[in-house]
């Protein structure tokens, strides 16, 4: 484990698996997680995580109906199927609220058995970072 | 694992993203990080399709799109805005780091941020690797600003079946 000090930055190597848990008020770590397991397969050496015990996911979908089958829209699934089916107690926050059986069986992405709640979504969906086409020179600008 | 850096500004961007681009194969599943790999496809070579996977779900991301063509449910894992290409699957983020585990993705382009990781890195020319490794540990995990290794790390985890592609502009600045 080794842990440095460079001006105001804190850098630490990742592979033991350690994360600071807690700082001092001036930035130095002053609890660090335990080290994690580590064992071999095929040769190669792996760190041991333990899975999440998840007690509650909110969930975000497209479609819901009243048995908690649920419909992601285009790339919206990232965590929230596997989150839901993960926690004990799974909320779906809903954009459109539909009729059993309007959702195709082979089109549900999370079962209702997973599901607990349905909630219909009232927020307006936004856009974090609109980024359009550009020409291939604009592109060489564009930086992180 | 190849890394392609030069010292200086921003002139010499398109210089490694035009060579970046050069490592692209017909019919290469590609998962491309944020920064000068996003500008590769750009400069993808004549009769060469590659299949751009995006970690939050997408295989055969396609362009960003055009005023009006923006989705709110259609965003890469920089939270910008994209597009589908014709034959693109969707799935979840356990499905997509299955397959980046399972060394499925033929090539990786980390640039920007995601470099952070190979403090380090012994053949870059420019600058010192003392400097670099200074660098390129505060890239990733910066208090106040934390962006986190990201997908990064499972990406390089299978070298011999997903082959990395580094691209960086040195400098002598710590950022």
């Amino acid at each position: 484990m080794n842990i440095s000090r460079d001006g105001d930055l804190l850098t630490c190597e990742v592979q033991t698996g350690q994360l600071p848990m807690k700082y001092h008020p001036d930035g130095t770590v002053a609890v660090m997680s335990d080290v994690k397991e580590t064992r071999v397969f095929k040769g190669k050496p792996f760190v041991m995580e333990e899975s999440i015990a998840g007690d509650y996911a909110f969930v975000k979908v497209d479609k819901a109906d009243r048995l908690g089958n649920c419909r992601f829209r285009k790339a919206q699934n990232n965590f929230n199927e596997v989150m839901g089916k993960n926690a004990q107690i799974t909320i779906v926050e809903a954009d459109h609220i539909v009729e059993v059986g309007e959702i195709a069986p082979e089109d549900i992405h999370l079962q209702g058995i997973y599901v607990k709640k349905v909630i219909q979504s009232t927020e307006e969906k936004k856009i974090e970072k609109l980024t359009f086409a550009k020409d291939p020179e604009k592109l060489l600008e564009a930086g992180e | 694992m190849l890394t392609l850096a030069v010292a200086g500004g921003d002139d010499k961007r398109e210089r490694i993203i035009r060579r970046a681009a050069k490592e692209f194969r017909d019919g290469m599943y590609v998962n491309l990080g944020i920064g000068m790999p996003l500008a590769a496809p750009a400069f993808l070579p004549e009769g060469i399709e590659v299949i751009l996977q995006s970690e939050n779900g997408i295989l055969g991301m396609g362009r960003y799109p055009r005023p009006g063509e923006e989705d709110p449910d259609l965003i890469n894992p920089g939270k910008e805005t994209v597009t589908l290409n014709v034959g693109a699957s969707l799935f979840g983020s356990h499905e997509s780091f299955g397959m980046i585990r399972a060394g499925r993705i033929d090539l990786t382009m980390l640039g920007a941020l995601q470099v952070g990781m190979y403090g380090g890195m012994k053949n870059l020319r420019g600058t010192s690797a003392k400097a670099n490794k200074k660098i390129d540990l505060a890239n990733f995990m910066l208090p106040g600003k934390v962006k986190g290794i990201g997908g990064a790390m499972d990406l390089v985890a299978n070298p011999s079946q997903t082959k990395v592609v580094i691209t960086m502009v040195c400098s002598n600045q710590p950022k």
